[in-house]
């Protein structure tokens, strides 16, 4: 019998040695003594990490992607929440094509959508690229995320509660602030954190769109050029790797505890 | 005094579509007074009282509460309060906060709220409970938050969505006496929709029989028990055997009867009917007589026991009417002995029958 799982149990293993093999590599080459990414290590040191700290345009980087992407988390998230609330709680005439076309950027290759921003940008409405035009394009490609995370959300518990709130006497925009939303945050949780990673992450729309401020990833791509930054690449990527762990393992636990606050369906 | 129209429902229908869901419904409620809509899912029971909280706009028709209209009035402004089917209690907030909801704008200071609170808590009998968390109720407590809830608003009327069906029979008719009790004492009018026509009878004043979206009959319990105005009525409220007659003979409350297997019967109660007309037979149960106790009834007949059912209190006899197709059901005392099989004498008295329209 316990044969019978063997392939099964052999892929499952290959499978998480191929995702996450690779990534771990990045941690181990940034604590290797050396420039170049080969084995064998030489010696371990944490020179690299000093010299991320001191690298201030590394820096620079870093913080304009947070700030877009605390931006981006912000903004999409408010409008997730606004198209998401009257797709589950307002009887809208096309809906279905409603919802179609706030998904649609999720499947349009980013590439064109860069283009496409870009020609408006500076063909029609003569505005200068910033990081307000590369924010504005994740906020684009954010809001689809985030609405999908809201409405399931938002369909998922009882709508008599929202009914009650009202029959108690409070108006509906009350009923929002005292029910809907302290229900809602565990979505508006994750709406938030997809949103803020996926803007931060992303290359293509920022590498059109940006001006001569880059983000993360931008100067990461431009730092490929020199090899002896390579090293300190890796050891700004083993920090990220970190950040996200936490910042997903935070989301995950408050997204558990969210599910056992939510009250069955009637 | 209690106002007999205390809350007016004039010509009310709600349409979905096409379909109508309340469909001219008339009837008005008297102040402090138990009231039940009573029917089948669907029949549009619950419509009614969505829209007597303002959670649906009549397609037609207006809604008086207390000599005002409610038609404009929103749901959050209307002296209306309403314990849910599912309760609806928030997970959110403890059992406190949860009483406490509906008081936030009233702006109490924090002793008297906190007092309100309390004494919703004593009159629900949950006193001690209020820092539980919801999640730890039972389905019991949870219902008792949702009436404490509603009821610290001091509504002019509670409304009561099935609030019963998702508990088990011992507590639901030990909250059955309860609701009633509460009722009384603080002298609510409560409009109280189920299905369960047992539920209604024990606790209403009055109750609404609806069907299709239509209010049947409007009557207190003992009189839709024995006198319903239709079939569905008399069907749907406890137990009943139909048998088609025809009128032989009308003679204003007394009416001669040709009566499907027993053949020439007496009944009174039958002003309105004449020579010729079909009618309906409505006996209840416990009205037909079998044995002894029929023989000195003139409309009997010998029947065939068909099936014997023992209930402690009493016997439920089957008997075979060869004009029906349905065994008609007699309740007998225990103290005599049935027999599968047997023939019997069963026999009615003029003034048990109800005549209905066939």
């Amino acid at each position: 019998m316990r044969m019978r799982g063997l392939p099964l149990f052999v892929y499952a293993i290959l499978f998480l040695v191929f995702i996450y093999v690779p990534v771990l590599l990045l941690p181990l080459f940034s604590l290797n003594d050396g420039q170049y990414v080969a084995f064998p290590i030489k010696a371990l040191t944490f020179k690299w990490y000093g010299e991320m700290f001191d690298a201030s345009q590394l820096q620079r980087a870093l913080m304009n992607s947070v700030k877009v992407g605390i931006a981006v988390a912000i903004v999409s998230t408010l409008f997730g929440m606004l198209a998401s609330l009257s797709f589950t709680r307002y009887k809208l005439r096309a809906k279905t094509a409603l919802n179609g076309f706030i998904l649609l950027p999720l499947v349009i290759p980013s590439i064109i959508l860069g283009i496409a921003l870009l020609v408006i940008l500076r063909q029609f409405l003569d505005a200068s690229l910033s990081l307000w035009t590369v924010g504005a394009a994740h906020v684009l490609i954010c809001t689809p995320f985030a609405m999908l995370v809201l409405i399931a959300r938002l369909e998922g518990f009882d709508r008599s509660l929202e009914e009650a709130s009202l029959d108690l006497g409070e108006n509906r925009f009350m009923t929002f602030f005292r029910v809907t939303l302290p229900l809602a945050l565990p979505g508006v949780v994750s709406s938030v954190l997809i949103s803020f990673t996926t803007s931060f992450d992303e290359f293509v729309l920022a590498f059109f769109l940006s001006s001569s401020e880059p983000t993360l990833p931008l100067y990461i791509y431009g730092q490929l050029r020199f090899p002896q930054k390579l090293p300190q690449v890796l050891a700004l990527g083993s920090c990220i790797i970190a950040v996200s762990f936490i910042l997903i393992a935070f989301a995950e636990w408050y997204r558990r505890r969210g599910l056992a606050t939510t009250p069955a369906k009637a | 005094m209690a106002r007999a129209d205390y809350i007016s429902i004039m010509g009310v229908s709600k349409l979905f579509g096409s379909v109508a869901a309340v469909d001219d419904v008339t009837l008005d409620i008297q102040q402090g007074e138990f009231f039940s809509l009573l029917g089948p899912s669907g029949c549009g029971k619950t419509t009614l009282l969505r829209m007597l909280a303002g959670f649906e706009r009549p397609t037609m028709g207006s809604i008086d509460l207390d000599g005002e209209s409610l038609i404009d009035r929103p749901a959050h402004l209307r002296p209306t309060n309403m314990v849910f089917q599912s309760y609806a209690i928030f997970p959110h907030l403890n059992v406190r906060a949860n009483i406490a909801y509906g008081l936030r704008k009233a702006r109490l200071p924090r002793s008297e709220l906190r007092a309100r609170v309390e004494q919703a808590l004593e009159l629900v009998k949950l006193t001690g409970l209020g820092d539980r968390e919801t999640g730890q109720l039972s389905g019991g407590q949870k219902q008792r938050v949702a009436l404490a809830r509603a009821l610290i608003k001091r509504p002019k009327v509670l409304l009561l969505d099935e609030p019963l069906s998702a508990l088990d029979k011992k507590l639901r008719e030990e909250m059955q006496i309860e609701l009633r009790l509460l009722q009384q004492t603080v002298g609510i009018t409560f409009v109280f929709v189920t299905h369960d026509q047992e539920e209604a009878l024990t606790m209403s004043d009055r109750i609404a029989v609806m069907s299709h979206g239509k209010v049947l009959q409007v009557a207190s319990p003992s009189e839709l028990y024995e006198r319903p105005n239709c079939i569905t009525v008399a069907g749907f409220i406890g137990q009943m055997n139909f048998l088609p007659a025809r009128v032989t003979q009308a003679d204003g409350d007394n009416v001669a009867l040709d009566v499907a297997g027993f053949g020439p019967a007496q009944a009174t109660g039958g002003s309105g009917l004449s020579t010729g007309g079909e009618v309906t037979v409505a006996l209840r149960p416990e009205k037909l007589k079998l044995g002894n106790a029929a023989s000195g009834l003139n409309n009997s007949m010998q029947a065939t026991i068909e099936a014997v059912a023992y209930f402690g209190d009493r016997v439920h006899v089957h008997l075979r009417n060869p004009a029906v197709e349905k065994p008609m059901l007699v309740t007998a005392p225990t103290d005599a002995t049935f027999t599968r099989g047997h023939q019997i004498t069963v026999g009615w008295a003029p003034d048990a029958a109800v005549l209905l329209s066939a």
